[in-house]
């Protein structure tokens, strides 16, 4: 009796001894799994999230009282920084009003790694176009800096907008927003609200089909970040089951800033827009600490279905999503009727910006270019760096209208009725530098990009043309003054045996001509005739010296141009000329920053003497010549009235046409013509100068020009104009002139006397 | 009792089987690393209108050479080894003030020994005001702290262009390149620089 009332228990609990032992191994096993997948998320979570494309930034834009810019410009620069006009004060970060004579503003805080503008209220005060006071709120200020703008997102395969945000800059209305809406048991349940569920389980059984979700805020982070978005029982447990997961490594804040930034918030074109940072900055123009009640709760409105209730596209939806968000934040006792009221009522102002959806595309796949030197593309496409260009906006925009405008009306006047293919439209580039810095302000490399991307400012060898005097006259200096005598005859040079004869463009010849004149009026045979004087070998090694690096053969219409440049070779040349002989290396990108702060890449101002700075001057007075009384004289009919040197440029069959002019602080280089090499039968001043004058009239308020200074070695004397010598009282036609102090004329002239 | 116990426990593993299982499954996304949170520099600080800037040079004054009454006039821009006639100076044009607050900030940068802070700033004020010999000096002696003297040779070269009319300054320019030179071991260019410094 007893032997079988001890085994009796062991066998009954046999069963259950074997699923304890079961159960033990699998929890073990289960327990070591759970460990890896804890620290598998948390690697993954605690690592970079999310791929941010690099941002390519412009200069930021100096301003100061005294510069001619007007209330409209300025309004409109702000507009393309999606900056809203409002009517009503104080105003918020992001927001302008404008006044009689003057425009507030409360600058957003520009804050990306590298760069930081503070927030601030600022009065600008405009007097006859001019800026006249700039008030700060501590008084007034002597110069500000206008946020650079944001020209290009180095997108990779996928075409992600996002800004990452820190929940502390959130609002407190954009978080109760969103949980309101989204979820409101967030800060009560463990990552799956098991009430919740059964609620729209319960509502979608009586509606018969799924009318509500019950997915709380960590489960949409969860189905978002790591799910594929089908919908099935497998993947709701998969998401429930991380969701519980991610809650309890994570705290409430943390799970709402990565749900922040992951979510989906609508398209900009291609783009599409992810998180709430960008989200606030695409729609509203505003950082996301700068949201107003009513902003706040459109874009947690949105959540649900970003593009239905875009308000953008359909602003009435979103209006009606909004103030359901509000009544649910009211609800919940969030916000004071009071404050419900008022943003029920708030109309929805969207900031709009008027930019091209590529701002200087041209421009942008130049830098892009020069990044892939330097980072493989997957690091440019995820790490978040933040590139700092040199890229003057207002000008890389008046550069773009300037050109479309300048071809059609060459298009009008000058019709190439030789049969031009559609296919080879008449093409144009324009390169605007500042020649102290070597800052590339401006670059067009086409007139359509999204037609044809080839960039012809780098890609383009075309004939320098006449181009090309500017360095011939600057050889001939050793031997020659700028009164010496040249001879404008049809002269034959024999070339391997071959005789060959320069022409000039209008087919006059003017016999003996100042080396003056012959630069003014652009003649060839005696720029030819200087050339050979001076040496071709020299013309050549001064050509290279300036930075053109085109094989030339030493022939003598190397004076004339006949061989290939890109515009931006031709840029820096003239960049060194306006730089005192000083040739700056052209920059684009200033600096790459890491998402960190920390300076990867910076590019300096950096100048190389090629020529002596009397030299440079004796130069760009000869072209200031031009302007004033030579071949470029009908300019000054067209507004440009400050001090400029220009040379007009043409090659030989008419195939390029050149022009590029300088001042102290902008010098600009167009060229005009035809991607087949067609003739354009255009000269210089006819198609390049049309579109050089229509930009430059375009960007007046940016250009400081001063008078060009005369630097130590050059003299000034008052010559006779028959001989070149020092005038006398007696000599009946006099003029200034300027000289290499060393080359200046000593003796007076003897011809003219008393009579 | 114990029975509905053992129960309970045996679909708590289940339960916790089923999520290790759908864990599992989950399809892991591509990995990058995320840097640590960017910290902002302190941001700039707005600030008033400089008291007393230096006056920007001016073009120097016309030496006639020809007793008549001309209408047009000469130029005898004295040559680098003259001293330059100082002149009055006109009122500062307003970039020339918006620029020198940026030096100012600069310099502040340069007595702290801080080279790297202060080049951008003084290509600011160089893009802001293209005339002004105090930026380009101030380049000029970063470069060389931070070791590159053709680099600031070139830059002291331009601000001996723009100082031509301050003689004082001009002088500083023409000692500091003759440091330069000397350091280069260029002993002839040092000493023209000392000769052209002791006739200002």
């Amino acid at each position: 009796m007893m032997q079988f009332n001890v085994q009796k228990p062991v066998k009954r609990y046999l069963g259950w001894k074997i699923f304890f032992l079961v159960a033990l191994v699998i929890s073990l096993i289960l327990g070591v799994y759970f460990y890896y997948l804890s620290v598998e998320i948390r690697q993954r979570f605690d690592s970079r999230k999310w791929s941010i494309p690099a941002r390519v930034f412009s200069a930021t834009v100096p301003l100061y009282p005294g510069q001619w810019i007007s209330i409209q410009q300025m309004k409109q620069m702000l507009d393309e920084r999606r900056y809203q006009e409002a009517v009503h004060e104080p105003l918020n970060a992001g927001e302008y009003k404008v006044g009689k004579g003057a425009l507030a503003v409360r600058f957003r805080e520009f804050r990306f790694p590298g760069h930081s503008l503070t927030s601030q209220r600022v009065q600008f005060e405009f007097q006859q176009n001019k800026l006249a006071k700039i008030r700060g709120p501590d008084g007034d200020l002597s110069f500000l800096e206008l946020e650079p703008l944001q020209i290009a997102r180095l997108f990779g395969r996928e075409r992600v907008s996002r800004s990452l945000i820190n929940i502390q800059q959130v609002p407190r209305y954009l978080i109760d927003g969103t949980v309101a809406i989204e979820d409101h048991r967030f800060y009560e349940h463990g990552g799956v609200d098991w009430w919740g569920i059964l609620r729209a389980l319960w509502t979608d059984l009586l509606a018969r089909r799924v009318v509500q979700g019950g997915s709380t805020i960590t489960q949409q982070l969860v189905k978002n970040y790591f799910l594929e978005p089908e919908r099935n029982l497998q993947r709701k447990l998969l998401e429930a089951s991380m969701a519980l997961i991610v809650d309890f490594c994570y705290s409430k804040d943390e799970i709402l800033e990565m749900y922040m930034n992951e979510i989906y918030l609508g398209q900009r074109g291609t783009v599409a827009v992810h998180g709430m940072g960008e989200a606030a900055r695409f729609y509203f123009g505003r950082n996301v600490e700068d949201l107003t009640l009513a902003e706040a709760a459109t874009l947690a409105g949105m959540i649900r279905a970003p593009n239905n209730y875009s308000p953008t596209t359909h602003p009435e939806a979103c209006v009606e999503r909004r103030n359901v968000v509000l009544k649910r934040m009211l609800a919940l006792r969030k916000i004071s009727s009071d404050e419900h009221e008022k943003a029920s009522q708030e109309p929805l102002r969207v900031a709009r910006t008027f930019l091209p959806p590529n701002v200087a595309p041209y421009f942008v796949d130049y830098v892009r270019q020069q990044l892939r030197e330097l980072y493989a593309p997957e690091v440019l496409e995820s790490e978040g760096l933040s590139i700092y260009t040199t890229l003057h906006p207002e000008l890389a925009l008046a550069a773009e209208s300037a050109v479309r405008e300048g071809l059609e009306e060459l298009g009008r006047e000058f019709p190439q009725d030789d049969g031009a293919s559609p296919q080879h439209p008449l093409q144009a580039a324009l390169v605007a530098v500042q020649p102290r810095t070597g800052a590339v302000l401006a670059l067009l490399g086409g007139n359509d990009y999204d037609e044809n991307s080839v960039n012809r400012v780098f890609h383009s060898l075309r004939q320098a043309g006449t181009a090309i005097f500017p360095f011939v006259y600057l050889t001939a200096l050793d031997r020659f003054t700028t009164v010496s005598a040249l001879f404008d005859e049809p002269t034959s040079y024999m070339v391997d045996g071959e005789p060959w004869s320069p022409k000039n463009f209008d087919d006059r010849y003017r016999g003996q001509v100042t080396l003056r004149k012959a630069a003014e009026e652009g003649l060839n045979a005696a720029t030819v005739n200087v050339a050979m004087e001076a040496g071709i070998q020299n013309v050549i090694a001064t050509i290279r010296s300036f930075g053109i690096s085109a094989q030339l053969q030493p022939r003598p219409w190397v004076a004339l141009g006949a061989f290939g440049v890109t515009p931006f070779e031709l840029a820096g040349a003239y960049a060194a000329l306006g730089n005192d002989g000083q040739k700056a290396y052209l920059l684009s990108l200033k600096e790459v920053v890491a998402e960190n702060g920390d300076i990867q890449e910076r590019r300096n101002v950096d100048f190389i003497s090629v020529t002596t700075p009397a030299k440079a001057y004796i130069i760009t007075d000869l072209l200031r010549g031009a302007l004033d009384r030579g071949a470029e004289k009908s300019m000054r009919r067209t507004g440009i009235d400050f001090q400029c040197g220009v040379e007009a440029g043409t090659s030989m069959g008419s195939t390029d046409s050149w022009f590029i002019g300088y001042t102290t602080d902008l010098l600009v280089l167009v060229w005009v013509g035809f991607d087949d090499g067609r003739p354009t039968h255009l000269s210089g001043l006819q198609g390049a100068g049309k579109i050089w004058v229509k930009f430059i009239n375009q960007v007046r308020p940016w250009i400081h020009a001063q008078p060009f200074r005369i630097p130590p070695g050059v003299v000034q004397r008052i010559i006779c104009c028959e001989n070149g010598l020092l005038a006398t009282t007696y000599c009946p036609d006099k003029k200034l002139e300027v000289f290499l102090a060393e080359q200046a004329p000593k003796d007076y002239c003897t011809k003219h006397k008393r009579e | 009792m114990m029975k509905r116990s053992i129960g309970r426990c045996a679909l708590a593993y289940v339960l916790v089987l089923l999520q290790g299982l759908a864990l599992l499954a989950c399809t892991s996304r591509k990995t990058v690393y995320i840097p640590p949170e960017w910290q902002s520099p302190p941001p700039p600080v707005a600030v008033t209108k400089p008291a007393q800037p230096r006056a920007q040079p001016a073009p120097s004054s016309a030496v006639p050479v020809l007793k008549m009454a001309p209408t047009i006039k000469e130029k005898d821009l004295p040559a680098s080894s003259e001293p330059p006639v100082e002149k009055k100076q006109p009122a500062p044009q307003p970039q020339y003030l918006a620029s020198m607050h940026l030096v100012e900030k600069a310099n502040s940068s340069l007595t702290q020994k801080k080279p790297d802070q202060a080049i951008p700033v003084l290509e600011e004020a160089i893009q802001v005001d293209v005339h002004n010999g105090e930026a380009f000096y101030g380049l000029a002696k970063a470069w060389r702290m931070k070791g590159s003297r053709q680099k600031a040779l070139e830059f002291s070269k331009k601000a001996e262009l723009l100082f031509q009319d301050d003689p004082a300054r001009l002088k500083e320019v023409y000692i500091f390149q003759a440091d330069l030179y000397k350091e280069m071991g260029d002993a002839a260019n040092r000493d023209l620089c000392l000769k052209k410094a002791s006739k200002l």
